[in-house]
């Protein structure tokens, strides 16, 4: 079964972390903010953060799967919408936040990233910068969608973060 | 008031303590009460604060996973209203977030993408915040300032204590402490006149291998000009509400 992916959900967990000044803008890169705070509930630093250290852990050990592009290998099961080939060396600024779309940092990872989307699983967590290029926004009822050709996702925010649920057409 | 005096010899104690220590294999910790007593006045005066506006100039490390650090830029200003409102505008080089609390909702708000999200929230900023971070990951920027000195357990979480030397800050004497907890090393600036405002933070992250740091530089204002309705998010046309998802997602067994 060809089952390629780029999607990742393992770098999306990542954003769940308190991220004060920077959303991932970076394609493919994992990220770690230095703390914002000293003081918090429960006092003597910082027990209460310990999913985002393992969350970090966990993307240390996902980022040698960089590069490939059958990360999502557990869940070819289930997956949906194959053959969407869409060409995700786009416009990538598109979902950021900032509208700026020079991001140099980024041109190595969008290179590795030219290779096409063929499935997108229901219930995967993608950052904007896993998101394909030609997505609309699409109202239903009070529900926001981006529908990305016949992959459809609802955007939702982790933490400060705005993150994309792959959800089935609704 | 301390006397200047007093702060030189506690100076002068650390410098020789530091001294001593360079000759041995493990330094004492310096815990200096005098320290820990300012910092707790600090955070003692701030709570006694009903209205304030505050500026910062903010700095965060980003580490890549090739160990890399980016530098991020920001700015934030928050006005605070009693206990139970408070508004925070973000901007930072790579995004912009709007926080509303207005003592029963609290809203974060994106005007680029314009999502906005809007949950329950307690009645007072203090378990506002708590709430907020734990349940929900949002780190609400410079909680801190509410926190200094307010729990034991923080004070006892404290390492090191220490006073470094005044410093001047945008015009002003600061005096210059530096603090050590497991995880995180962190220098205080406190406004030698008059009240004990912070003008600046130091936050090192020492758990990670190149210790990314965030900073940053306060410019307060007393007497804010508070708007009613300022705290309480109206979406505009064309905004949309998403849902927040609750932290430790689902996916983290991913």
């Amino acid at each position: 079964m060809k089952t390629t992916s780029i999607f990742k959900p393992g770098l999306g967990v990542l954003l769940a972390a308190s991220v004060v000044l920077m959303s991932v803008t970076m394609d493919a890169q994992a990220q770690r903010a230095a703390r914002a705070s000293v003081n918090h509930a429960g006092g003597g630093g910082h027990e209460a953060r310990p999913a985002a250290q393992h969350n970090n852990a966990n993307v240390q050990r996902n980022s040698n799967n960089r590069n490939n592009v059958n990360v999502n290998n557990s869940h070819n099961n289930v997956n949906v919408n194959r053959d969407v080939n869409v060409n995700v060396d786009g416009d990538h600024g598109r979902y950021y936040d900032d509208h700026d779309h020079y991001h140099p940092v980024a041109t190595a990872a969008a290179v590795t990233a030219t290779v096409a989307v063929t499935s997108a699983v229901v219930g995967s967590i993608v950052n904007a910068n896993q998101m394909p290029s030609s997505c609309v926004q699409v109202m239903r009822g009070n529900t926001a969608y981006m529908q990305c050709g016949s992959t459809w996702y609802q955007p939702q925010y982790q933490g400060s973060n705005v993150t994309y649920v792959v959800v089935n057409a609704p | 008031m301390q006397s200047p005096a007093k702060w030189l010899s506690v100076m002068l104690l650390v410098v020789s303590t530091s001294g001593y220590a360079a000759d041995e294999v493990q330094s004492k910790p310096v815990l200096n009460q005098d320290v820990i007593n300012r910092l707790s006045d600090m955070g003692s005066y701030l709570r006694t604060l009903k209205r304030f506006s505050v500026e910062a100039q903010v700095s965060q490390d980003v580490e890549l996973d090739s160990g890399y650090k980016v530098k991020t830029l920001g700015k934030v200003d928050m006005t605070v209203d009693g206990r139970a409102h408070l508004v925070a505008h973000l901007a930072s080089d790579r995004y912009v977030r709007d926080f509303y609390y207005n003592g029963t909702q609290f809203t974060q708000y994106s005007p680029a993408l314009k999502y906005y999200t809007t949950v329950k929230a307690p009645d007072n900023v203090y378990d506002m915040l708590h709430e907020i971070e734990d349940y929900y990951g949002i780190q609400v920027p410079m909680e801190d300032l509410f926190q200094f000195g307010r729990n034991q357990d923080q004070i006892d979480a404290l390492t090191m204590a220490a006073y470094v030397g005044p410093s001047k800050i945008a015009g002003k004497v600061c005096d210059h402490y530096a603090f050590s907890q497991p995880n995180v090393d962190w220098q205080l600036w406190i406004a030698r006149e008059g009240n004990p405002l912070p003008c600046r933070l130091v936050i090192t992250s020492t758990d990670s291998e190149s210790k990314p740091e965030y900073s940053a530089e306060y410019h307060w204002n007393l007497k804010p000009a508070v708007k009613s309705g300022a705290f309480t998010f109206q979406p505009g046309k064309g905004d949309i509400a998403i849902p927040l998802k609750k932290a430790d997602a689902d996916t983290a067994a991913q």
